[in-house]
């Protein structure tokens, strides 16, 4: 279990580190941040002397490194635009994302899992071909038009929620619903297909053949075995919790991380955008452990190899 | 003339043990040589895991084995991937169990007959070779435009079967190749091989796991158990008086229409080649087992008399004590 | 004494699709009975046995009857129907690894039996799926309780099934081919297994097999199903000895004999029809040596033809008394 364990925890920070390191080169590829900055026409003493400030005039290994060395040091460095610590920006916002995102998991596993669950279990009927239907529907629909249709519905034409901003919690309803619906539609699919899957399973059949009753077969036989590759999709969901809302922000000019990262990046705001990306990284990462540690839980085929 | 002269092979892997145990290595095939002769079929027998399907993937040169040497037509078997070792695969055919699987679903089966004939740039009419080919295994040469799902299983298999001829090889290793068929199509193949035989005459290496249908097929029989040889003869004499007590169970374990009397039922099952037993591989489960069993592992040797290669301490014993 | 038959299919027919599965089966399963059900892959053999216990998916149509002791189950409420699977019938498959539960240790999964068909829970339906585990040959029974399938061998969990099968103490168990996913060995215990446990246990046994020979060792009257029918009935001795339907007839020629001279087997030309494409009369006519004209008038009815025997066909003949056997 041990060695299980530091494998994949080795395996994390790798992952961590090559999300860092793209990131660090992508950013400084594609644009110049004292231009962007300090404006095209400012003068190129200026420009030069804020490239020395920040170290932009090294080679790009040598920022590399120092900013590697910064990082293990805690340091992840100050925003360009206004001088304050990253960290500090960004963590001011993660609780607005989470305002959004949270009840928008809340959404998709509790409208989502017990949609795909009702459909798998009354296969080929009505309700079976309305939850796909939607499903495919919020699958396809990209979450800013569903954003903008939702406020031009409730927003502009009724008039019941404000289209934006965050002033109380009704500002919030329209962008978790955004956030939720998609969510769900993904995941109402993906367990009525793993529900399908296993109820096509051998070992249903012969639950059925000793006598089990069908409410039990599907909740101690099937259920649990349909946990499985949907914990996977929910492991993935509960990894975007910082970073899954940067479209819907922008829509409903929510200010979260997402909205910071929009910023940052049209700014080249290096240190901001790292910051994020790291931020990200580590919870997809985390997120991806945890999923790891509930297969051992869920399927013993697993779990045995890894006590041995 | 020996066309296949296969001696001492072993065949390892490494094995992991559960999910992310330490690796340990395994000897699939721990030390067998085959023989086959032009004409001749040697029948494989033996039970999942014992290590027969592994022995016919280093006889053609589709693994290289960790020890020991295979010959074939007298030359040593070239390095895989080498261009001599490409050629010789028009020389050497393989069909499995499953001939859905081994078929293409996109392409109907003329296009894969003719497919070797291609590969190895065989000269002359390839579509009349291939309607020759159809009706050599019983179709009919305008089934050559059919997919591989028009066809029922038994017809798959002939059209593997064509597949595997196309290119005129010398010996062709069939690896269960009617136990995914139904008993009156099992029996259309098997005498679709036996004819196919008399008239081409290749070398078949025939593993199965099914005695009576290898005794319908084979000139000798080979009984592996746990990646080693026990018993190799003729069909019916082993089947008739098996010497290793291996055997014995096995010809015991035949279900027949009216078989009265006493069956051997071996206890447990067959270990794994991870774990295997000291001395002779089969001593847990056998009835007679000696002390000598248990450290010595036992050669397989003519046994006096008969000639018999049996791999047994006791057979000799065994069989004094029965005359 | 057989007053009652224990089940009873009177022309039980299937249909998925619209296309026919199985074409009217009548068949009596007497107490302690062992009965075979041979037949080729897609013959209806196994459909017969999971439509008599409501085990098929909602799509196929089943009709007919099926009596367990008089009560009909086609059709009955569901608490009846779990009430006899299990309990008063119990079913064991072809492959023992998938059809357990992985993710359920096996111990848990013969005490799941016993809580609904015998009430036992806790520590004794502990001890009492130890016993069966004993009584099922499973070693070292009081640790592999506590195993999952996968750390188990084929045989094992072959066995295991068996020992969740004996769980309701069912007075027929339906065995649909308990042995082919298994080395021959294996096969040999478990076919040595169910022999035990019937003399044991007295209950009746109906074992589904493509094998003729390892129903011929276990049951007493075998059943030769072809194309969704049974086209013969016979002790299975009787069988053997003299099949009355060709197909029966052909079938045992296809099989390799274990000694005597090698000569070519005597094959069945062609391939079982197709459901959509049945033929008009007698659905082995297209590959009878022995058709005739009046073959493809209509489908044979099963006949009586000497004690015991029945086939259907219009060609065959009662043999003489002289070569009656086992009647």
């Amino acid at each position: 279990m041990l060695r299980f364990l530091t494998l994949r925890f080795l395996r994390a920070i790798v992952t961590i580190v090559m999300v860092v390191t793209f990131a660090f080169i992508v950013l400084r590829l594609s644009g110049d941040p004292a231009l962007l900055i300090m404006s095209v026409d400012a003068p190129p003493e200026a420009i030069a002397a804020f490239r020395e400030a920040w170290g932009l005039d090294d080679p790009l290994w040598v920022q590399y490194l120092r900013y590697f060395n910064a990082i293990f040091h805690g340091d992840l460095g100050r925003s360009m635009r206004d001088g304050r610590d990253a960290i500090v920006l960004v963590t001011e916002r993660i609780p607005a994302t989470l305002a959004l995102t949270l009840p928008a998991l809340a959404i998709k596993i509790g409208l989502g899992v017990p949609a795909g669950i009702y459909a798998a279990l009354h296969r080929n009927s009505l309700a079976d071909r309305m939850v796909m239907v939607m499903a495919v529907a919020g699958f396809t629909v990209p979450s800013f038009v569903l954003g903008l249709l939702l406020v031009l519905v409730f927003a502009v034409q009724l008039g019941w929620l404000p289209s934006g901003g965050q002033e109380s919690w009704r500002h919030g309803i329209l962008p978790v619903i955004t956030l939720g619906v998609g969510g769900a539609a993904v995941l109402a699919r993906f367990t009525r297909s793993a529900m399908l899957e296993v109820l096509g399973q051998p070992y249903i059949r012969s639950a059925s053949a000793k006598g089990v009753p069908w409410v039990q077969v599907v909740r101690r036989h099937a259920l649990p075995n349909a946990a499985i590759p949907t914990v996977t999709i929910i492991g993935f969901m509960v990894g975007s919790l910082i970073a899954g809302a940067v479209v819907v922000e922008s829509v409903f000019s929510w200010p979260g991380v997402g909205r910071l990262l929009v910023v940052a990046v049209a700014n080249r705001d290096l240190a901001v955008v790292q910051c994020i990306l790291l931020l990200v990284a580590i919870t997809m990462v985390t997120a991806n452990l945890i999923v790891d540690l509930l297969y051992g839980a869920l399927d013993p085929r697993l779990r045995a190899g890894a006590l041995r | 003339m020996t066309l296949l002269q296969a001696e001492g092979l072993v065949r390892r892997y490494a094995m992991r043990r559960g999910f992310l145990g330490r690796s340990v290595p395994v000897e699939a095939v721990a030390g067998i040589s085959l023989h086959l002769r032009a004409g001749e079929t040697l029948g494989l027998v033996g039970e999942s895991g014992c290590g027969k399907s592994t022995a016919g993937r280093l006889v053609l040169g589709l693994e290289t084995p960790d020890e020991g040497s295979v010959a074939f037509e007298g030359a040593a078997m070239p390095p895989p991937g080498s261009e001599p070792w490409r050629r010789l695969r028009a020389r050497m055919q393989l069909v499995f169990q499953d001939p859905l699987g081994s078929l293409d679903r996109r392409i109907c089966i003329g296009e894969q007959i003719a497919e070797p004939l291609v590969i190895h740039d065989t000269p002359g009419d390839h579509a009349a070779r291939v309607a020759e080919l159809l009706r050599a295994v019983g179709l009919r040469a305008d089934q050559a435009s059919r997919y591989p799902h028009e066809l029922s299983g038994g017809q798959r298999q002939r059209a593997v079967l064509a597949r595997a001829l196309a290119t005129n090889p010398a010996l062709l290793v069939a690896d269960e190749p009617i136990s995914a068929l139904d008993v009156s199509i099992q029996a259309q193949v098997m005498n679709l091989l036996a004819e196919l035989q008399a008239r081409t005459g290749m070398a078949l290496l025939f593993i199965s796991h099914d005695l009576r249908v290898v005794r319908q097929v084979s000139h000798r029989v080979a009984v592996m158990y746990l990646g080693k040889i026990v018993e190799e003869g003729d069909p019916d004499a082993v089947l008739q008086s098996p010497a290793h007590p291996y055997s014995q169970a096995l010809v015991s374990a035949i279900p027949a229409p009216g078989r009265q009397g006493h069956r051997i039922v071996l206890a447990g099952d067959p270990p794994s080649p991870a774990d295997r037993p000291s001395g002779c591989a089969f001593h847990p489960r056998c009835a007679v087992a000696i002390a000598r069993c248990r450290q010595e592992s036992p050669v397989l040797m003519a046994r006096a008399g008969d000639g018999r290669l049996v791999a047994c301490h006791l057979a000799h014993d065994i069989t004094k004590a029965a005359a | 004494m057989r007053d009652q038959p224990l089940v009873s299919l009177r022309d039980l027919t299937v249909t998925f699709d619209g296309q026919a599965a199985v074409r009217g089966i009548g068949l009596d399963v007497a107490m302690g009975e062992a009965v075979g059900l041979v037949g080729e892959s897609g013959c209806g053999k196994s459909v017969t046995w999971l439509a008599a216990l409501g085990l098929l998916p909602a799509t196929a149509r089943v009709g007919g009857s099926v009596k367990l002791a008089g009560e009909e189950l086609l059709g009955a409420a569901p608490r009846t129907l779990d009430r006899v699977r299990g309990g008063r019938i119990a079913m064991i498959f072809q492959d023992p690894a998938s059809s357990l539960n992985p993710v359920h240790r096996v111990g848990a999964q013969v005490m799941e039996a016993l809580t609904l068909h015998r009430g036992m829970r806790g520590g004794a339906a502990r001890a009492e799926a130890r016993r069966l585990f004993d009584q099922v040959g499973i070693p070292d029974a009081g640790r592999r309780l506590d195993a999952f399938p996968h750390e188990l061998s084929g045989g094992q969990n072959q066995r295991v099934m068996i020992a969740i099968a004996l769980a309701g103490q069912p007075e027929l168990l339906v065995a649909d081919e308990p042995t082919t996913a298994l080395d021959v060995t294996i096969q040999a215990q478990i076919l040595e297994l169910l022999g035990a446990l019937r003399r044991d246990t007295g209950m009746a046994l109906v074992l589904i097999s493509h094998d003729l020979g390892v129903v011929a060792e276990t049951c007493d009257r075998v059943c030769v199903m072809y194309a969704g029918k049974i086209v013969e009935e016979a002790p299975a001795a009787a069988l053997f000895d003299r099949p009355l339907h060709p197909y029966a007839r052909g079938l045992l020629g296809a099989l390799p004999p274990i000694d005597g001279p090698r000569r070519p087997l005597a094959a069945i030309p062609g391939s079982v029809p197709e459901p959509w494409a049945m033929p008009p009369g007698c659905a082995f006519a297209p590959r009878c040596d022995r058709r005739v004209p009046a073959c493809d008038d209509a489908s044979p009815a099963l006949r009586a033809l000497g004690p015991g025997r029945r086939a259907a066909c219009i060609r065959a003949e009662a043999p003489a008394r002289s070569e009656l056997v086992g009647a």
